[in-house]
């Protein structure tokens, strides 16, 4: 994938460059942090996860990867009416790796109406489509627990009409796509935790995933006027899960119903490591809600965020979360809380797991954003996490325990 | 009486220099469309790409260097330049739309007269004849 985004590029650097100006600018944050309290995780140690897609989290300690981050982009009018855009991308927590994560193509039909092709930010959240630019929000990063999915971006096609009725101006997107992310350390994350998945044989995420979003189908309405912000978004995927795993075969050796030998077995016959199968934990339609907005007053902007996904799986598993977040916006100053919560809620009875409420957890963000050039901010941040998922009768679902996280951000474009 | 009049100029130095500072909309001679409060707003923030009678716009902005561009963000678009910025960087990075370009005072006299799909701002006591103002804030 990264090498034919990559030709792509080249290709378009080189022959875009002949026709056309290339137009540079970018964005980038350097954030260090460190949990100042909270219970340890399995692991032994307090751990404040910030990042899912790239598997960053902060522990008690100072430390500057799990977030900073740089991006370029690069956007070519190559035509009247068509344009590339290109991202590159180099995060800490990616070893600065430097990726292609946007590449794509806009053909404006008028100046209403234009298609976009190729690889983009899924559209999920308020702040999905542009969460790594932090000078754009005010948080140092939108709240972890509800901005946690693997997949983030996708490849596909979205059409866009833009278009007033009196004083609100609408926006209407419809977008159709495919996602496959390897390799995922996420999975590895969860699996060390105590496990994600709970097949009846005993099966369990061993190592890191492979996840597929396919026949990816959604829209989006925005509508604003003078003061007011409002999105709507949905879609629906097909969810898919592959995975190394491993077996703990009970075994009854005298026949007293009583185990007498438990016989771990991670590969096949033939030596190959076993493959996660479909099952209804591993393959399901996904649907995602979203109803989100801000409303902006003379000093003090709301912020909401509330969103539903459904997942149609072994567990019927509903996962209502929302955010909330009122900032006051001083000349060069501003201070802001927020606050937010996730739910998981089991709905259907799988193999007698029972039903209810099987995680919640609930952070309280308090910070100040210092707008001291007109490109660059600083923001200083105080996350509490609260875990309040250890339910009986079921395993703690939640990835971690409660922690709190100090950070400070320089975020900055250009 | 002297005396007065600088106490009150120290107490109140913002009145002064608010009372300076009329910032004053500007199209081409030809323009005869309609432009509501509304519309200025949408056409600054990218939401809207025609005036009133249909026809194009282009909306231009003076350098982040002169004072008119803060006054214009805060009476005009009631945003402070952080949010304002905030808000571009949104757009620019996910495509959805560009700012509009930034030129001088001197540029935007110029290009107002020269190009009837343009709408700009300047300081009010830069307007000149080539220009038609629509509105003073």
């Amino acid at each position: 994938m990264k090498t034919w985004l990559g030709a792509v590029l080249v290709l378009l650097c080189t022959t875009g460059a002949a026709v056309a100006d290339i137009q540079w600018s970018g964005y980038g944050s350097l954030v260090v942090g460190k949990t100042i309290g909270g219970d340890p995780d399995p692991t032994g140690e307090v751990e404040f996860p910030v990042d899912f897609y790239d598997y960053a989290f902060y522990q008690n300690e100072w430390s500057m990867e799990p977030e900073s981050m740089i991006a370029l982009q690069a956007r070519m009018d190559v035509m009247e009416n068509l344009t590339f855009t290109a991202q590159l991308v180099a995060k800490g927590a990616d070893d600065f790796s430097p990726d292609i994560d946007w590449l794509y193509a806009t053909y404006r039909f008028s100046d209403d109406l234009y298609l976009m092709l190729g690889r983009r930010n899924l559209p999920m959240y308020y702040f999905s489509e542009y969460m790594e630019v932090g000078f754009a929000y005010p948080w140092v990063r939108p709240p972890a627990n509800l901005y946690w999915w693997e997949i983030t971006q996708f490849n596909g096609a979205t059409l866009v009409k833009d278009f007033m009725v009196q004083d609100w101006n609408f926006s209407l997107s419809g977008f159709v796509g495919h996602e496959t992310q390897k390799n995922i350390k996420s999975h590895d994350f969860w699996r060390n935790r105590g496990g994600y998945y709970f097949p009846p044989e005993g099966t369990y995420i061993a190592g890191t995933a492979d996840v597929t979003w396919s026949k990816i189908m959604g829209a989006n309405l925005a509508a604003s006027n003078d003061w007011i912000d409002l999105r709507l978004s949905y879609f629906r995927t097909f969810y898919e899960t592959f995975a190394d795993v491993m077996f703990f075969d009970e075994l009854d050796l005298d026949g007293d119903g009583v185990t007498d030998q438990v016989v771990e077995r991670r590969t096949n016959p033939d030596g190959t490591p076993i493959r996660s199968g479909a099952s209804p934990l591993t393959e399901f339609d996904l649907d995602f809600f979203g109803a989100s907005g801000s409303f902006n007053f003379t000093h003090v902007t709301l912020l909401f965020d509330y969103n539903y996904v459904m997942y149609d799986d072994g567990y019927g598993s509903r996962f209502p979360t929302y955010l909330l977040t009122a900032i006051y916006n001083h000349d060069v100053w501003q201070p802001y809380i927020g606050m937010s919560q996730a739910l998981l809620k089991i709905t259907e009875d799988y193999q007698g797991f029972g039903t209810g409420e099987a995680e919640e957890h609930r952070m309280v963000t308090v910070g100040l954003k210092y707008n001291f050039h007109p490109n660059a901010s600083l923001k200083v941040q105080y996350d509490d996490f609260q875990d309040n998922g250890d339910r009986l009768p079921w395993y703690d679902f939640s990835y971690h325990n409660d922690a709190r996280l100090f950070s400070v951000a320089l975020d900055f474009v250009f | 009486m002297q005396k007065k009049a600088l106490c009150f100029m120290l107490l109140f130095p913002f009145i002064s220099a608010h009372a300076l500072a009329d910032i004053a909309l500007i199209v081409h001679p030809s323009n005869a469309a309609t432009v509501t409060d509304s519309d200025i707003k949408a056409l600054f923030l990218g939401k809207q790409r025609s005036f009133s009678d249909g026809k194009q716009a282009i909306p231009l902005v003076v350098v982040e260097s002169e004072a008119s561009r803060s006054e214009f963000n805060t009476k005009v678009l009631s945003k402070t330049d952080a949010q304002l910025k905030a808000y571009w960087s949104k757009l620019t990075f996910t495509g959805k739309g560009t700012p509009p370009r930034e030129v001088s005072s001197d540029e935007m006299i110029q290009l107002v007269s020269d190009n009837p799909a343009t709408i700009g701002f300047v300081d009010a006591s830069k307007v000149t004849a080539a220009v038609k103002v629509v509105a003073t804030y």
